[in-house]
């Protein structure tokens, strides 16, 4: 009987371990030390503390989103968008990856595929100040001034407290040649930024 | 004050409208119609009058990573004796494919394009012309600084083969507000005989091109002039899409091209411009005056 409790013991040890090493508890230092590393700026060294973490893991989801995020802090804006995709295909309801591989999609000026990706993420977080702001930023690069009134209408009816939403509604009707529309709007950016230089320096011309 | 909270009003209500139609994904595929016009008129010229040609492209991009365009276009060159009238049919297609490597810190684009030409030229010598002309270009993440690099080769009938060698730069200045674009362009390999006596010719292309961040509808979003100095024929212009498989030799020119972006969807543009041509065997020296005209509808 103790003979068979020992292997019984044994046998429970290593499935625990085995568990708990799925699991991503044994990485939690190497997880720490890469948010540190991060912290420092020392990027690639906060890649590497990770890389270890298996594919097939739990945490696989959320290395390739950190990974995507520490590319793109180096301007690695291509390997960022790889790791980025791959968190995506992993979840597709990941608004986290869909609004962060708009971040070097834009750097890099690739406006078609940083609006298809905030509207994405807009259609599982609808109202997402992120994601509307990138898709407004988006909108912008491509001159679609239509699409950008509409965007920023949204903007400002759900956030209207906020002073960038008017601002981007404000282009918007002056590239539309709505110019009453835009003095009212570049006004309500100064009440809620005093001071705005882009507000000022429009409503000085008028 | 009233303004603002009337404007708040008139967003709240838009707002519930077109909330959910709005926040649609949009297709990735965009695609491009165009049509166009360029009338010519000869001055000076012993063999040639005028000039007609009509084209229509169509082209796809998926997102911004490339796409194809295809093309067809007429062209009429009424000559003096006009039982020599030329009638030509040019048929064109050009694939783009886009990577941002990191390493370039910019986009790299690796262009195909192909050109068919057919016309009822009784020597043959400007018919059934096959062209192949790859490119491979740079443009950096900022968009200051571009540059190319392009061949383009040239069969025609009765023994001639050219050879076109092309290299670009271009610069932004005045935050990107105004560009400049230069190309050499290298022609090699000439059959003497059928190229005005030149074995090979050389030239610059030189063109300025000045963005209006302007909402007023009568100014031009996109004002370009351009201009040709040195010695080009058969050339094939990457830019426009054409081939000048009917030209004598090319000796200067001058353009200005005007661009109206009307909506997102829609762009206008009209180009004027003046080229000086060397007909070498009747010792003709001649001046071609075009206009053009195109509308492009996106999706």
């Amino acid at each position: 009987m103790k003979f068979t409790n020992k292997y019984v013991f044994l046998a429970s040890l290593c499935g625990v371990m085995i568990f708990t090493a799925n699991s991503g508890y044994a990485d939690e230092a190497a997880w720490k030390n890469s948010y540190q590393l991060e912290a420092t700026g020392k990027y690639i060294d906060a890649i590497k503390a990770i890389e270890q973490t298996p594919t097939t893991s739990f945490d696989a989801e959320l290395k390739f989103l950190r990974q995507g995020w520490l590319y793109y802090l180096m301007g690695s804006y291509d390997e960022s968008i790889r790791d980025y995709r791959l968190a995506i295909e992993r979840n597709k309801n990941s608004v986290d990856a869909r609004l962060g591989v708009t971040l070097p999609l834009l750097v890099l000026k690739r406006w078609r595929e940083a609006e298809q990706n905030a509207r994405g993420a807009l259609s599982i977080s609808p109202n997402s100040y992120t994601a509307l702001l990138r898709l407004a930023i988006a909108l912008e690069g491509q001159h679609d001034w239509a699409n950008l009134e509409k965007t920023a209408a949204i903007m400002v009816a759900v956030y209207p407290s906020d002073a960038t939403s008017f601002v981007y509604l404000a282009r918007a009707y002056a590239w539309l040649n709505k110019k009453n529309e835009a003095v009212s709007a570049y006004a309500a950016v100064l009440t809620r930024y005093p001071g705005h230089l882009e507000a000022k320096a429009y409503l000085e011309k008028k | 004050m009233k303004n603002i909270l009337n404007l708040l009003k008139n967003i709240s209500f838009v707002t519930s409208l077109i909330l959910l139609s709005h926040i649609a994904l949009a297709s990735p595929l965009y695609l491009n119609i165009a049509a166009s016009a360029t009338k010519g008129i000869y001055v000076n010229s012993q063999l040639r009058s005028n000039f007609v040609e009509n084209e229509v492209t169509i082209s796809n991009e998926y997102l911004d990573d490339g796409g194809l365009l295809v093309g067809y276009g007429q062209t009429f060159v009424g000559m003096k004796d006009t039982s020599f009238n030329i009638t030509q049919q040019h048929r064109f297609a050009s694939g783009r494919i886009n990577f941002w490597p990191d390493i370039l810190e910019g986009r790299l684009t690796l262009r195909l394009d192909g050109h068919k030409i057919n016309n009822n030229d009784f020597t043959s010598d400007t018919d059934g012309v096959i062209i192949g002309a790859p490119q491979i270009s740079w443009l950096a993440n900022d968009t200051s600084l571009y540059i190319d690099l392009g061949y383009a080769n040239s069969k025609y009938h009765n023994n001639l083969n050219v050879n076109q060698f092309t290299s670009t730069i271009g610069f932004g200045f005045n935050r990107n507000i105004d560009w400049i674009q230069l190309r050499s362009y290298q022609i090699r390999g000439l059959n003497s005989a059928r190229a005005s006596g030149k074995s090979s010719t050389s030239g610059l292309d030189a063109k300025w091109t000045h963005y209006f961040l302007t909402s007023a509808s009568f100014i031009p979003s996109v004002v370009t002039m351009g201009a040709w100095v040195g010695e080009r024929i058969y050339a094939v212009d990457m830019d426009s899409m054409s081939v000048a498989n009917l030209a004598d030799l090319g000796i200067a020119s001058a353009s200005l091209l005007l661009s109206w972006e009307l909506r997102h969807w829609a762009n206008f543009t009209v180009l004027a411009g003046k080229s000086r041509f060397r007909d070498v065997a009747l010792v003709n020296d001649y001046t071609l005056n075009l206009a053009y005209i195109n509308f492009t509808l996106k999706w």
